[in-house]
């Protein structure tokens, strides 16, 4: 099991500024903060990917940066902001060569849950951006499936539904929520407040490389935190019980 | 390997190098007139060497050609462009023209070492200059093509300081020969050649991990910049090596990987060794076709360039390219 992850007293060069933070229950973890706030850097400072200037990161007892990458692999997946793939490479190409797990056949769970059935033989330039974000999603997801499967992976997402439609990134949240259930360990960052109060467990609110406020999403996410994170102010409404965040208009903090 | 058809695939390519090899070899018997003591003399001294020397030139640009296109994230890299080769070209010259009278005996030998020496020296120059630069993949290239446009303009300082003679000896040498190496050159190259090579291919795995950029293959499992750090070292070798005996050759690193993709898909477990296999093939067949003419030996690069200019733009065509 890699439960809680703990970040200790993480400082990196000016972008991360003394940040302890420690995630106990499985689940989805949703980082929001505006741009420039740290929520890249601190999701590859947890995936063990850059590591800090000062501070730990443990995975329950395995601590990060002591071990080799190619162990951490074996649990811990990561989506990128960006991607740039210089060759023609198709999407079953992208899913056979990047990810190191794949001995035979993609999984049709996979292949359902992102919709990629049609993206496989289609060449990277000729995607859309939301279709190659699918199809990287894929990746990674591909590189930890046994882990997945047995309920003790880390999937690290940087903003994973930028230029997906909201079909798909309803059908991606849906899915992620249930593979947290069975006790797989999700953070991702992203820009949409409402997809975070909707199917986050626990939400981290940044602002210029410190940590504003972290917690169960219905105690952090209120007006008064929003504010503080964004520089702008809010509407809360309310329907079914279940709260939803408008920005008002012409009340930003500039 | 990855599937059963891309074993087929080498070895269909292994059996047509092995021919080409042969043929190089047997078309001793072709020409007519002579002993059969002369024959097997021709055989041993000239032919033997030239197949050789063929094919591990070959196989170690395209080699590398192919890994390096991957490494640095760029179709367009080439040991030329990253500026191996010129390296090399610059030390030989430097050789040639500076060289004292009484030490011309030994330039048979002196040559390939300084060729191998700047090699190796350039690519530790463009190392240290990236490894200062941060981010491998573009400060390599423009580290490569400042040294490129330096030894260019050295190689031109001493175009103009040099003789008749020298200047002959080094636009014959810039433009690439198989002939120049003799079985002692090639008792210490080809091994050096043949063991870069293997290193390269068997990073074919790794490599694939590379298409996406270093910190999706960080996520996977491995360390980029140790892993691009041996592949550069390797290809420094491989190409130090080829150049010290055959030259500068343009062209071959960069056509073979882009026909070899286009043919065989992006696999690198597959490109690399198909495109080693492709490349002995293609300079075989060159030395052979100018065995065939009843002129003196041509230079490689003039062959391999005519052939390569029209087959480039042809890939370009073909959409090989973004």
């Amino acid at each position: 099991m890699n439960l809680p992850i703990a970040l200790e007293n993480i400082s990196l060069d000016q972008r991360l500024d003394n940040i302890s933070v420690t995630i106990r229950q499985p689940g989805i973890t949703c980082l929001l903060g505006a741009n420039g706030a740290g929520k890249s850097t601190l999701l590859l400072v947890l995936a063990g990917l850059i590591e800090p200037e000062q501070g730990t990161v443990h995975w329950g007892q395995t601590d990060v940066y002591a071990t080799p990458l190619a162990v951490l692999s074996v649990h811990r997946c990561f989506v990128a902001q960006q991607h740039s793939i210089q060759f023609e490479l198709t999407g079953r190409e992208c899913l056979q060569f990047l990810s190191p797990c794949l001995s035979s056949d993609i999984p049709g769970e996979l292949i359902r849950k992102l919709d990629i059935a049609d993206l496989l033989d289609k060449p990277v330039s000729r995607m859309s951006g939301g279709e190659l974000q699918r199809i990287m999603i894929s990746r990674a997801l591909l590189q930890v499936w046994p882990a997945i499967k047995s309920g003790n992976a880390i999937i690290v997402l940087d903003e994973p539904l930028q230029g997906v439609d909201i079909r798909h990134q309803t059908v991606l949240m849906q899915w992620l929520s249930a593979l947290a259930k069975v006790g797989n360990q999700i953070i991702m960052s992203c820009h949409d407040i409402n997809i975070a109060n909707t199917f986050a467990d626990t939400v981290l609110l940044a602002k210029a490389g410190q940590m504003l406020a972290y917690g169960p999403t219905r105690d952090v996410l209120n007006l008064s935190n929003l504010w503080l994170t964004f520089d702008c102010q809010f509407e809360c409404l309310f329907k079914d019980e279940q709260r939803h965040f408008i920005p008002v208009r012409h009340a930003t903090g500039f | 390997m990855s599937s059963p058809a891309s074993k087929w695939t080498l070895g269909a390519l292994g059996i047509v190098l092995l021919l080409c090899f042969s043929a190089l070899l047997a078309s001793v018997w072709w020409q007519a007139d002579t002993t059969a003591e002369t024959r097997w003399y021709i055989l041993v001294n000239l032919q033997l060497p030239l197949a050789v020397t063929a094919t591990v030139v070959g196989a170690a640009l395209c080699v590398s050609g192919a890994a390096l296109q991957v490494v640095l994230r760029n179709p367009l890299a080439d040991p030329g462009i990253i500026g191996i080769a010129s390296g090399a070209s610059l030390m030989a010259a430097l050789v040639l023209i500076l060289m004292p009278e009484w030490m011309v005996s030994t330039l048979h030998y002196s040559m390939p070492l300084a060729c191998f020496a700047g090699a190796l020296l350039s690519t530790a120059v463009i190392y240290r200059l990236s490894a200062r630069l941060r981010g491998l993949n573009t400060a390599v290239i423009l580290a490569g093509i400042a040294i490129t446009t330096l030894t260019s303009a050295v190689m031109g300082w001493l175009y103009l300081f040099a003789d008749a003679q020298s200047m002959r000896n080094l636009t014959f040498w810039v433009m690439g020969s198989l002939h120049q190496a003799d079985g002692w050159i090639l008792l210490w190259s080809a091994p050096l050649i043949v063991g870069s090579c293997a290193l390269l291919i068997s990073k074919g795995r790794t490599l694939n991990y590379l298409y996406n950029g270093e910190l999706t293959a960080r996520s996977a499992g491995i360390d980029p910049t140790h892993e691009s750090k041996i592949v550069l070292i390797a290809c420094a070798l491989a190409v130090g090596a080829a150049v010290a005996i055959a030259g500068s050759i343009a062209f071959l690193g960069l056509l073979v990987p882009h026909y070899v993709r286009l043919l065989m898909g992006f696999d690198n477990r597959l490109v690399l060794p198909a495109s080693a296999f492709c490349g002995a093939v293609l300079l075989l067949l060159v030395a052979l076709f100018s065995d065939l003419l009843p002129y003196a030996s041509l230079p490689v690069s003039m062959v391999t360039a005519s052939l390569g200019g029209p087959l480039l733009l042809y890939a370009l065509l073909k959409g090989q390219f973004k």
